[in-house]
């Protein structure tokens, strides 16, 4: 069962297996059913370059190749897409700040992420606006040096936990980036439990009253916080949610080869059933495409080609409907035992489901995908 | 590369990125209304890996690149001041 794109990447993506069967997968259970990853787990990612794969060498990252971070993405989802979703928030934060970040912001923030140290979160979304992202509510007032924040965000990744913030808001009608550290007065932060899929996500709600940063804060120029800053962001965590993805239908897969060539039904396993073939046939083509549209969507970006941005939408809208379907299949492929709490489908079907939803569902993308080809 | 290639350079990749068959050198791009939201990483994309330029800040002004004209001055500025540093 291994995947094409390892050949390229071989050495960080076996790394990589290794640490999330040995890491990640015995503890999986307990983090979906704790609804939390132990900070001891972000160290140990931290060991293994995990948290600075968008971070600059320069910076104490380990900035790899797309074809590698696909790689070592597929891995995470095949172990814990809440594990593999917090690496992608780490993605969204570093790679824009990396990008846009002053000299100042990159030297303080970047290695301390890179290192396991600090843990970064990104806050977009909020309780009115969620795909219409240019209605952001949140309010930026520039005044004696400091921006002062008021609003709230909502579903943020991480927010119980994490100590820096990258916040997006309007500041006279135009989008801001402004980096936000925990502990700022005026910054309430209120843990959202009970979430459906990526339970292990630690999302919070973030309320900001008058919550006053430096303007040193901003990352990007006024009027950057949308087009370029949020843009980088999301088509970072698109490219590597579609990969995520590929990884938990792959998991699907594996976990359904395993149980129907050892229960059986009517005298034989029941892989042995042609209709039981149909569904992993089809779980296996599916997969093989949606890594095929990711490895594609990696070509591009390194080459910097500006269809790699399309091409990651497309790849993310395919691999996210593959894990729905890839999830479905498995639970019905184990019928009743995989529907009790702790069976690793029964938490897979409940993952893949997000997977459509967070980084733009998948509406959004039919939306962007038509608006690109011109429909 | 010289200056007619950067410009073909740039009009292949606006052109390509704005959906558009055809573009004059001082179309007004966004008075077309062809800018797309995920036009400007395309473009900061296409410029670094193209040109092997780093782009600053100031660069990504909209409304300092708005044509294709404007994308081939800063890039001929942007190579300059690189070679003036080797
Ligand atoms: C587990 C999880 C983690 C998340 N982590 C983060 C995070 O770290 N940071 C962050 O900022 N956000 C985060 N989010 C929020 C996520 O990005 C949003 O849920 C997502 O963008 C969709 O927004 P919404 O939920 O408000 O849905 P809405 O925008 O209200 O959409 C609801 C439904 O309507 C559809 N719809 C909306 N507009 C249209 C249209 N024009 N045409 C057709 N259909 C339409 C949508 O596709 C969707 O099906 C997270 C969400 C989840 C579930």
């Amino acid at each position: 069962m291994n995947t094409p794109l390892k050949a390229t990447s071989a050495p960080a993506a076996e790394a990589v297996r290794r640490f999330v069967e040995s890491r990640v997968m015995p503890l999986a259970v307990q983090m979906d059913q704790e609804q939390e990853i132990p900070r001891i787990l972000f160290t140990e990612m931290a060991a293994e370059g995990l948290t600075g794969l968008a971070v600059p060498v320069k910076y104490g990252g380990t900035a790899v190749d797309y074809a590698t971070l696909g790689a070592i993405h597929e891995e995470l989802g095949r172990g814990l897409a809440s594990v593999q979703n917090a690496c992608t928030v780490f993605g969204m934060v570093c790679k824009p700040l990396s990008r846009f970040g002053s000299e100042a912001q990159k030297d303080k923030w970047l290695p301390a992420i890179a290192a396991g140290e600090v843990i970064p979160a990104i806050a977009i979304t909020e309780p009115g606006v969620g795909s219409d992202i240019s209605k952001l509510e949140t309010e930026a007032v520039q005044e004696d040096g400091q921006i002062i924040l008021n609003g709230s965000k909502k579903y943020i990744t991480l927010g119980q936990i994490a100590d820096l913030f990258l916040v997006f808001a309007r500041l006279n009608g135009r989008g801001v980036a402004v980096l936000v550290e925990r502990g700022t007065p005026g910054l309430r932060i209120n843990p959202l439990r009970g979430l459906m899929g990526l339970r292990a996500n630690m999302l919070a709600e973030l309320t900001f009253e008058n919550c006053s940063v430096p303007v040193e804060n901003l990352v990007g120029k006024i009027g950057f916080g949308f087009t370029h800053v949020a843009n980088y962001a999301l088509d970072e965590g698109r490219y590597t949610t579609a990969c995520g993805s590929v990884g938990l239908a792959q998991a699907c897969l594996e976990h359904s080869f395993h149980y129907t060539g050892e229960r059986f039904q009517f005298g034989e396993p029941l892989r042995k059933h042609q209709l039981v073939q149909k569904m992993l046939s089809e779980m296996i083509t599916e997969t093989k495409a949606a890594r095929e549209l990711c490895a594609a969507a990696g070509r591009l970006r390194e080459q910097g080609d500006p269809a790699a941005i399309t091409e990651t939408l497309v790849a993310k809208y395919h691999a996210s409907k593959t894990a729905v379907h890839a999830a479905d299949h498995a639970l019905q492929l184990h019928g009743a035992s995989g529907c009790m709490n702790g069976n690793p489908v029964e938490r897979l079907y409940r993952d893949a489901k997000i997977m459509e939803i967070i980084e733009g569902t998948s509406q959004m993308h039919e939306l962007q995908i038509a608006r690109t080809f011109r429909l | 590369m010289n200056h007619e290639e950067i410009k073909q350079q740039v009009t292949e990749f606006l052109t390509r990125s704005l959906r558009t068959k055809e573009l004059k050198d001082d179309d007004n791009i966004l008075e077309l209304g062809l800018v797309h939201s995920l036009f400007m990483i395309q473009l900061i994309m296409f410029i670094e890996k193209t040109f092997h330029l780093e782009l600053e800040e100031e660069d990504l002004d909209m409304d300092n690149i708005k044509t294709v004209n404007d994308l081939v001055v800063l890039i001929e500025r942007h190579q300059q001041t690189g070679a003036a540093f080797q």
